[in-house]
């Protein structure tokens, strides 16, 4: 069954790669957000199934914002986008309890495959 | 050492500086497979006739630094086409569909990504980086050049029209 999914990602083509990969294989995008704090707010009003959400963001980056959305749901499915490969970052990712992680660049195999991991 | 697509290195210090392997060996792949993960297009190596490594007008260039230990910048240079094609493949749109602020963003988001593999690649032997955000230059016919004691590799990339000119440059900290 598609999963309803909010992306939160400052760069409009990231947003635009995963929204298509995403309909492709029957998901919606239930909201669009281009930084962290519009993404809480959106995650408050839309209650998404899955959350993709990029790290380095201006006004509110990817960790506070998963700080942010845990508190509202401590069960909410957040993936987390990097480019970087930082185990730091990672780390404290996944003390906020994120498990899962997809790492640019990355292809429809890739992006399909880490959201049956929210399963 | 690759014998093909680098123009003249040049090195201050090479124990300072990313090694020469690294140069033309792994970011020419991490390069070609970046573009190829997010596009699904081929890129081959070409070689560079010019000296400074810039033999063909670019209008968008995307640059990222990684600093550190050393401190790296990479820049990509491209047509105006070549952006709008890396962009309709990264995202399906058409070609009609695909404004300034796209090809700007695409080409930061592709610098991101390349210097992304660079940073984690380095990590693997023990040397971390951060990364700054990445930026975009736009203008008909601009070069990114460096001074004299900067080594700069640089690596010319083709596939069907699409022309690539990626650089790495390594600075002592």
């Amino acid at each position: 069954m598609g999963k309803k999914v909010l992306i939160v990602d400052d760069s409009p083509v990231i947003h635009i790669m995963l929204r298509k990969t995403l309909e492709k294989y029957g998901h919606t995008v239930c909201g669009d957000a281009k930084n962290g704090k519009e993404g809480v707010e959106l995650f408050k009003a839309l209650s998404p199934d899955v959350v993709f959400m990029d790290i380095t963001m201006p006004v509110m980056d990817g960790l506070e914002a998963v700080r942010n959305i845990k508190q509202v749901n401590s069960d909410a499915k957040i993936i987390m986008l990097s480019a970087m490969g930082d185990e730091e970052i990672m780390s404290q990712a996944k003390e906020l309890g994120v498990f899962v992680f997809l790492k640019k660049p990355f292809n429809d195999y890739k992006i399909i495959s880490v959201l049956s991991m929210t399963e | 050492m690759s014998s093909t697509g680098y123009s003249s290195l040049q090195f201050s210090d090479v124990g300072d500086a990313i090694n020469v392997e690294f140069s033309n060996f792994h970011f020419s792949n991490i390069v070609k497979d970046v573009i190829h993960t997010v596009t699904g297009l081929e890129l081959s190596e070409e070689n560079i006739s010019s000296e400074n490594g810039q033999d063909f007008a670019c209008q968008i260039s995307s640059i990222i630094m990684l600093v550190g230990y050393t401190n790296i910048m990479i820049s990509l240079s491209m047509s105006k086409q070549t952006a709008s094609t890396l962009v309709a493949f990264m995202t399906g749109m058409q070609y009609t569909e695909i404004d300034d602020a796209d090809l700007h963003d695409g080409a930061a988001e592709l610098a991101n990504m390349i210097a992304g593999q660079v940073k984690a690649r380095l990590a693997q032997g023990g040397r971390h980086l951060s990364t700054l955000p990445a930026f975009t230059i736009k203008g008909n016919n601009h070069d990114i050049l460096h001074k004299s004691k900067i080594s700069c590799v640089s690596k010319k990339f083709r596939t069907g029209d699409v022309l690539l000119l990626a650089k790495i440059f390594t600075m002592r900290s």
